[in-house]
């Protein structure tokens, strides 16, 4: 079943806005105008009322007589596949499109008019904050080239045959938490003195019970909220800068996709529940100074919870395909940081550890004779 | 004239005599075995002189004993390292061109002992570690005043280190041949860290374990305090008396290098 769709038509050309990175406004490819948030979300508020009222108006004088075809024989049911996909119509040139159940925003691979999927959304929380694309396709091919660079292991037939299979602008769904830690932590410690008297090494070792109490407060620590996005990746790619976080508008999705979150916040809190314990705990025993040894005894974290917020956070995806093996790269679309596992070229490898040995080993043994 | 030619013949044996007692003064003027201070019996002492020239024969290295009552009766030198070296020029001992040979010198009035060695040939043989056990193996003779034993088996000791040598395998050598293995470890930890440091950048997507960026302010710690518990006390002596550069093996003794002399002295 279609799903209602929404491009944001040019009000001078109607021909499709964009999102435009650099800019921060929603540009018209056709005739270059140029166009706030602000107003185009004002027009299309306005648009949509006349819209449903002449729909209502319309439906209410037309009468349609069709025969039936035998539409059961046609396909079959998607059955469970089914239920992570849905349909849409292009609004533009009326192409009825897959994509998957938490797909948001999208463009038409027909004629390319970047489009949102309303239908979607409603029925899932709406954003708070966004951060707006910065960083366009081109830098973040770029950056991937660049990211090659300095790689002795890369193999050299990666470099030459990997091509960029897909590159997609992807706004991620990350719930941002916020938080107040408590710690109390206690470590055996001890001070080591040696001196020496004219007939034996005197070794003293003076042992401590150490306890440290405190709180730290931590402020939009992201999880990301989409099964889609590996962790790994996501965190990798932090931080953002929250300087430039926005209240969300549909106005900025144009030109990208956007995902939803289908990790509940509750889900989410955990690991940042364990991000901000493993940080007290560091700062805590940061604290324990002037000792030889430290070992933790017992702790005891309190988490509590403060305000969550949801945002979507501008990704690039990028995935390259070499030797039947997929490699996806993510590239922070506001900072420009780009990571991601890259193959290793196993003779190389194995040749500058062997390379490494023969010389630590005949420098050693020179040393030695 | 018969009588003539008896004459010139035995003018000649002396002639050719006194030739061979000079020559024999040059190649060595002291015993093998020198006992001033009258630690063997004849017996014993006919015994280790015997056994030192066959060994100084047979291998071409003089092979020496010198017992002295003190060592600075016989020298104005300072040590008994410095007597040794005296004693071994003085005589002109050893054998071959390079003078190599080997003394072993007791001083009995403060019970120090010399272990020395002459020319390059003798440090080849005689190495570090060797020298090591072989003083491990005379000084504990010593210690109990048993000095024919342990001259005894100092000569065994030549002996067996000249043979070793003779046969391409110098005592203690061993131990430099175990230093490829050594040289293991440090190519080992090259090799990982060679690895480690190459395949990092190739593997940047991680989980972030800490949120040390979103802190918002610094830690506010409520509640410090260290308190001591108790002191533990170890206790371990010091090995203040070998201080030689080259001594192991539980002896005294402390080594030197002077010239083409080397050698290590201490006490008994």
């Amino acid at each position: 079943m279609a799903n209602e769709v929404t491009n944001y038509q040019c009000p001078a050309c109607t021909g499709p806005l964009h999102f435009g990175s650099e800019s921060g406004v929603l540009e018209c490819d056709y005739c270059g105008s140029r166009f706030s948030v602000e107003d185009i979300d004002r027009m299309y508020a306005e648009k949509n009322t006349n819209a449903q009222e002449a729909t209502e108006e319309r439906e209410a004088q037309e009468s349609i007589r069709e025969g039936q075809w035998d539409m059961d024989s046609a396909g079959e049911s998607w059955g469970q596949e089914g239920e992570n996909l849905q349909a849409y119509n292009c609004p533009s040139c009326g192409a009825e499109l897959l994509c998957d159940k938490t797909t948001a925003a999208t463009s038409c691979p027909y004629c390319g008019n970047p489009s949102i999927i309303p239908g979607k959304l409603s029925g899932t929380k709406k954003p708070d904050l966004i951060i707006p694309f910065q960083v366009d396709k081109t830098a973040a091919v770029a950056a991937l080239k660049k990211h090659y660079n300095h790689k002795p292991l890369l193999p050299k037939a990666f470099r030459a045959e990997n091509h960029v299979q897909q590159i997609k602008g992807v706004y991620v769904p990350f719930w941002l938490f916020d938080a107040q830690v408590e710690g109390d932590m206690t470590f055996r410690t001890t001070r080591v003195n040696t001196r020496t008297t004219p007939k034996e090494y005197i070794t003293e070792t003076s042992h401590f019970l150490v306890h440290r109490e405190g709180t730290l407060d931590f402020r939009q620590v992201p999880v990301d909220g989409s099964t889609q996005m590996p962790d790994a990746h996501m965190d990798a790619i932090e931080p953002y800068d929250y300087a430039d976080l926005k209240p969300f508008s549909l106005s900025y999705l144009p030109g990208y996709l956007a995902d939803q979150y289908d990790v509940s916040k509750e889900e989410c809190a955990r690991r940042a529940n364990a991000r901000c314990t493993a940080s007290i705990e560091d700062a805590l025993r940061d604290t324990v100074v002037g000792y030889s040894s430290c070992t933790t005894v017992s702790k005891n974290v309190t988490v509590n919870p403060g305000r969550v917020q949801y945002a979507l956070m501008p990704v690039w995806m990028l995935s390259t395909k070499w030797r039947d093996k997929n490699f996806l790269f993510a590239m922070n679309g506001q900072t420009g940081k780009l990571i991601g596992d890259l193959p290793i070229d196993k003779g190389k490898l194995t040749l500058y550890c062997l390379g490494s040995f023969a010389a630590a080993a005949l420098a050693s043994l020179l040393f030695l004779l | 004239m018969k009588k003539r030619y008896v004459a010139f013949f035995l003018a000649a044996l002396l002639v050719l005599g006194s030739l061979a007692v000079c020559a024999f003064a040059t190649q060595a003027q002291l015993n093998y075995v020198t006992d001033e201070a009258g630690l063997f019996s004849s017996e014993e002492l006919a015994k280790l002189e015997s056994r030192a020239k066959a060994i100084s024969e047979e291998y071409n290295f003089g092979v020496y004993i010198v017992t002295l009552p003190d060592y600075r009766d016989y020298t104005s030198a300072s040590s008994i390292a410095a007597c040794a070296m005296e004693l071994y020029d003085g005589y002109t001992l050893g054998w071959g061109s390079d003078r190599g040979g080997t003394m072993l010198l007791l001083s009995m009035q403060e019970r120090d002992f010399n272990l020395d060695f002459n020319s390059s040939r003798a440090n080849g043989i005689f190495t570090e570690p060797g020298r090591d056990a072989m003083e491990t193996r005379f000084i504990r003779y010593f210690r109990n005043d048993d000095f024919y034993g342990g001259f005894r088996e100092y000569l065994t000791t030549c002996e067996e280190y000249l043979r070793a040598a003779q046969e391409g395998h110098p005592v203690g050598a061993e131990e430099s041949h175990a230093s490829p293995a050594l040289a293991l470890i440090p190519g080992g930890i090259a090799a990982l860290l060679v690895g480690l440091f190459t395949t990092a950048p190739m593997r940047t997507a991680k989980v972030q374990r800490d949120a040390d960026q979103y802190r918002n302010g610094k830690l506010d710690l409520r509640r410090r305090s260290d308190m001591f518990l108790h002191r533990t006390v170890t206790r371990s002596p010091r090995n203040t008396e070998s201080s030689g550069s080259g001594s192991s093996g539980g002896a005294h003794s402390s080594s030197y290098s002077s010239g083409s002399h080397s050698g290590r002295s201490g006490k008994f």
